[in-house]
């Protein structure tokens, strides 16, 4: 150690060391579950569930405020003459891991770029550095029979009835936590500033996915990098341009993707009847027979973990259902609300909208609901959207709910009129071919329309119209090109509708691109802050 | 203090202190405790009491599977229609003036029978359904309003209509047909709304939606 045995300073960043470490690990092992490590399934059955995000931040707060104080102390006294056999050697590997391992995080936090490598080196340097604070444990309780322990848990003067040394250690701890609270919010340390370039009212930007106005140019980029997404370790940079009129705010966000996925949960009709692609559909995790994705958040706040949204675990909600996929349930504890818009490849794509969705308050407890979304709610609609083509999800058979008209004509088993508008509805989407059709150039299933060969595949998604109601309040339009995602999207400043967030200065945004997956998106933990020119 | 005390203080805080912040913080989230555990508990049980998925022929279905045409209320031994999406008998968005037998109004509404939309009453719904002996009950009528309003469920989210959208999805915004008579001179049948979580009379030409249910004894 590098303060002589029991220095009030030397017990007090002991036990703080102790109780970050805690925090630390337990938080950061839930976070680890999605990674599918080594003893990833053991994680997620004894870690702790619910805002751990924000935990594991605040304990990494917790560790650059200790990491100051101690260096401050190692300025007066240098660390070689400060190291003593009392603390046995192990401990020498714990000062070695444990400064990359707060660097690890503070990269991690920042979104620079690499970070898939450094979440890969955050996670061993967590699992060595359990390994050796275990053999430190071990130590010194077994080599060194306990005996060094009161140098580190009870302070000289404290043990004389003293508490003059322990305040003063709190209050050096409280300092140095004060320095780096207003060092956070005078740097812009918990978010990075998006500026918005004024739009001419009479400039018109066309939603096509396209960024072709001159406009979009002139318009400063930010990137964050988002990472632990369905490919765990790969970084994705989400660049964001953004242009504002009196009423309307315009976004252009792209990303990287090798490849478009448009293939969204297919029913292929096997010997035995009809059946749907899938791999985790039925627990809420399908990771590859999905459409891409994209989701935006606006907060007024900037918390941790999503302005606190995010509760990891099967069950963060004692009493209420699970979450089917054991990865969490999003929703706020205090009623606010987060707006979250949805970008869906081939769903949204013939109606160029966005689905406008909220994170609040969790839903009232519910026995049947097969996927229980806890705060995770559409804004309300009236009609529109899409439908599933089945009548019932089973990870089995399924029977389909619909039948594309031009499919059953081809047959020559129906009496329906085919018009051109009915071919040119299934044509829509020229992006989407055959992963979507139209609900009104559909008709209902029936065993005696269906002559559909074996092995022949229906999509899965009818696409009814534009959403009615606040639900369709952004458009949206996205294309991919040259291995790229281009999204262009617009909403008005102010909606009205009290499950929208109005886009005034100062408000945050987060970004989250799902890489054909229905519920794994890589994130970022700063978000940007929207400025408007006054 | 001896040396073996202050040891044994030493461990007492090693092992404590660990443990406190794991505790304080399972606690914190995955725990709510308190009233808002027991009612989240209470609500499920109430509701698995209460409600059972049927299918078309009246045989149940599990909690969790489907599809399901009618739901039982097992406590007042009433079976309710479910809607569709599909354009047939239940679809969702086919509206009825009101009639009962020569009272009402005929043929104002408009709604799916066999492959197309035809001018219909709610009269019409309740012959296609007990001709079908839908989910094995013959049955069929307008609920009374008491019935309809023990549908409504106030703790849904704000937005959404105030019914249990799990057991009976796809209700429509708008008035309900009911089979409750407000007492006057002229025919005005009370109507329910689930999105507005209240009722008002309305006469019978007004195209509504119906929702009929069934006793369980026949």
């Amino acid at each position: 150690m590098i303060f002589p045995a029991s220095y009030w300073l030397r017990v007090l960043l002991h036990l703080c060391a102790v109780g970050l470490f805690t925090v630390s690990l337990a938080s950061g092992l839930r976070l680890a579950v999605d990674g599918e490590w080594l003893l990833a399934d053991l994680w997620a059955r004894i870690s702790p569930q619910g805002n751990v995000i924000a935990w594991h931040l605040a304990a990494g707060g917790g560790w650059v405020m200790l990491g100051i104080t101690v260096l401050g102390a190692l300025k007066k006294k240098p660390w070689k003459t400060q190291v003593r056999k009392s603390a046995g050697v192990i401990i020498r590997g714990i000062y070695l891991a444990l400064p990359v391992q707060i660097a690890a995080g503070i990269w991690l936090y920042f979104g620079i770029t690499g970070s898939g490598w450094v979440l890969t080196l955050h996670y061993w340097l967590a699992m060595v550095l359990s390994a050796v604070v275990l053999c430190h444990v071990v130590e010194q309780l077994i080599a060194k029979k306990g005996r060094h322990l009161p140098a580190v848990f009870i302070p000289t003067r404290l043990s004389r009835f003293s508490l003059r040394s322990l305040l003063l250690g709190v209050g050096a701890l409280l300092s140095t936590g004060i320095a780096v609270v207003m060092l956070w919010w005078g740097s812009s340390a918990g978010y990075q500033n998006l500026y918005i370039s004024p739009l001419d009212e009479h400039s018109r930007i066309q939603i096509d996915g396209a960024a072709t106005e001159s406009a979009w140019s002139s318009a400063s980029a930010e990137t964050v990098v988002t990472t632990q997404g369905n490919d765990y370790q790969r970084s994705v940079p989400v660049e964001v341009r953004a242009l504002a009129n009196a009423y309307t705010v315009y976004l252009l966000i792209s990303w990287p993707d090798p490849e478009p996925n448009y293939s969204h949960l297919p029913l292929q009709k096997t010997q035995q009847g009809w059946r749907v692609n899938h791999n985790g559909f039925e627990r809420d995790d399908e990771r590859s027979f999905y459409e891409d994705k994209l989701a935006v958040m606006i907060s007024k706040g900037n918390g941790f973990g999503g302005d606190h949204s995010i509760h990891l675990g099967s069950t963060p909600l004692a009493g209420y259902p699970a979450s089917r996929s054991g990865r969490g349930l999003h929703y706020t504890e205090d009623g606010t609300i987060r707006d979250v818009w949805h970008w869906k490849a081939v769903r949204g794509a013939d109606m160029s909208v966005l689905d406008d969705d909220y994170f609040g308050a969790p839903e009232a407890a519910c026995a049947f609901c097969s996927r229980y979304k806890a705060g995770y709610q559409p804004d309300p609609v009236e009609d529109g959207g899409v439908r599933q083509n089945w009548d019932w999800f089973r990870p089995g058979q399924v029977m389909p709910l619909r039948l594309p008209v031009l499919q059953v004509r081809n047959q020559e088993v129906t009496n329906q009129e085919v018009t051109n508008q009915e071919v040119r509805n299934q044509e829509i989407g020229s992006d989407v071919p055959g992963h979507a059709m139209a609900w009104y150039s559909s008709i209902p299933y029936s065993l005696s329309l269906d002559n559909i060969p074996v092995g022949a595949q229906l999509p899965s998604v009818i696409w009814m119209s534009h959403y009615e109601g606040d639900r369709g309040d952004v458009r949206g339009q996205a294309q991919w090109h040259d291995g790229r995602w281009t999204l262009e999207l617009a909403r008005a400043r102010d909606t009205g509708s009290p499950y929208d967030i109005a886009l005034e200065d100062g408000v945050y945004m987060w970004v989250a691109p799902f890489d054909h997956a229905q519920t794994r998106h890589s994130y970022h933990h700063r978000p940007l802050r929207l400025r408007f020119a006054p | 203090m001896s040396r073996s005390q202050r040891i044994l203080v030493s461990l007492v805080v090693a092992v404590l202190l660990p443990v406190s912040v794991v505790t304080a913080l399972a606690f914190s989230s995955g725990f709510p405790g308190g009233d808002d555990e027991m009612n989240a508990r209470q609500r499920v049980s109430e509701q698995l009491e209460r409600w059972r998925k049927l299918d078309a022929g009246g045989e149940p279905v599990a909690v969790h599977q489907g599809p399901w045409a009618c739901v039982e209320d097992v406590g007042e031994k009433l079976i309710w229609e479910v809607k569709s999406w599909q354009e047939y008998t239940h679809y969702y968005k086919s509206s009825y003036s009101w009639r009962h037998q020569e009272t009402g109004e005929k043929d104002l509404g408009s709604c799916v029978f066999g492959k197309q939309f035809v001018p219909c009453d709610t009269e019409d719904l309740i012959q296609r359904l007990n001709q079908a002996r839908y989910c094995g009950v013959t049955s069929w009528r307008l609920p009374t309003y008491d019935e309809l309003k023990s549908l409504a469920d106030p703790e849904t989210v704000a937005g959404q209509p105030m019914i249990n959208r799990y057991l009976f999805p796809r209700t429509a915004r708008g008035p309900y047909w009911t089979s409750t008579l407000e007492p006057g001179a002229e025919l005005n049948i009370w109507t329910y709304d689930f999105y507005q979580g209240s009722g008002k009379p309305l006469p019978p030409h007004i195209a509504g939606w119906a929702r009929l249910v069934s006793s369980k004894n026949q």
